[in-house]
């Protein structure tokens, strides 16, 4: 028997940790790998609670968050690489002065 | 069951803690992915079958794997630096840790309360799913599969105006 809010905690660490990873690092790629983290730890909250219900309806929920979050991956990362290309360089605090 | 959810949960946490102290770009991936299959062995330990298999199939299998080629095609190996204790950021990353300790109490308080709730290992069958998209919601799946096609047109054309970019910067070189 698990309990839920043992359970929830979970997600909420991951949540906070993903947080974190995104405000920390100066890399493009990094910042957008801790959306990735924290749209990962909502979805394991929907499948907990759906699994708590009894439903069904936290599977799918999930099925919809993963299948925006891997369109949103696969436009980003073609956004990223045409920036890579353009400036050589992907670093937010070079990126960020570079009309000046 | 109990023990299974509760250590690939708490696997799943170091992982992802372990992500913050790394040097190289492929093994942050590579412990992201790590967590994302002890994620799936806690919701193989619930009973949820059908989304522990969609996440290693899909989000470790297909998308972590396009960060990686990301990672290969633009060579990033030798260009990151962990700052994180550096001296010039160390207030700023103490304020943040500070700042997401007292979001977690914040939301901690509301959620502990949720204590005496259990949640039992019962095997959902999947074909209800299938009957649930088809049988009455169908608009769900056109929508889904509107949102991809979009997103595959949109790639395609990206990538046909990086290229054309690409030779464009080669001709004046040339030059």
């Amino acid at each position: 028997m698990i309990s839920l809010g043992y359970g929830l905690c979970i997600p909420l660490i991951l949540f906070t940790l993903g947080f974190l990873f995104l405000m920390i690092r100066r890399n493009l790629l990094f910042i957008f790998l801790g959306l990735e983290i924290m749209t990962n730890s909502i979805s394991v909250a929907w499948v907990i609670i759906g699994s708590y219900w009894n439903h069904i309806d936290g599977q799918i929920m999930y099925i919809l968050v993963i299948s925006v979050a891997s369109i949103e991956a696969g436009i980003a990362l073609i956004l990223l690489m045409n920036i890579y290309q353009r400036y050589k360089t992907l670093d937010i605090d070079i990126l960020s002065e570079i009309n000046k | 069951m109990n023990l299974i959810f509760y250590s690939s949960g708490i696997f799943s946490i170091l992982c992802t803690f372990i992500i913050l102290f790394q040097d190289k770009p492929i093994y942050i991936l590579l412990y992201f992915i790590v967590s994302l299959l002890f994620i799936s062995g806690m919701f193989f330990s619930l009973g949820a079958f059908f989304a522990a298999s969609l996440e290693v199939i899909i989000y470790a299998g297909a998308v972590m794997v396009l960060f990686l080629f990301f990672v290969m095609l633009t060579k990033m190996e030798s260009k990151i630096k962990n700052l994180i204790f550096n001296k010039f950021y160390i207030i700023r990353n103490l304020f943040l840790f500070l700042c997401s300790i007292f979001f977690f109490w914040l939301i901690l308080k509301k959620i502990i309360i949720l204590n005496n709730k259990y949640i039992t290992f019962k095997i959902i069958p999947i074909e209800n799913i299938g009957i649930f998209f088809f049988k009455e919601n169908f608009l769900l799946l056109e929508l889904i599969s509107l949102l991809i096609l979009s997103s595959v047109i949109l790639i395609s054309i990206f990538a046909t105006n990086q290229q054309k970019h690409f030779e464009k910067i080669k001709k004046e070189s040339k030059k």
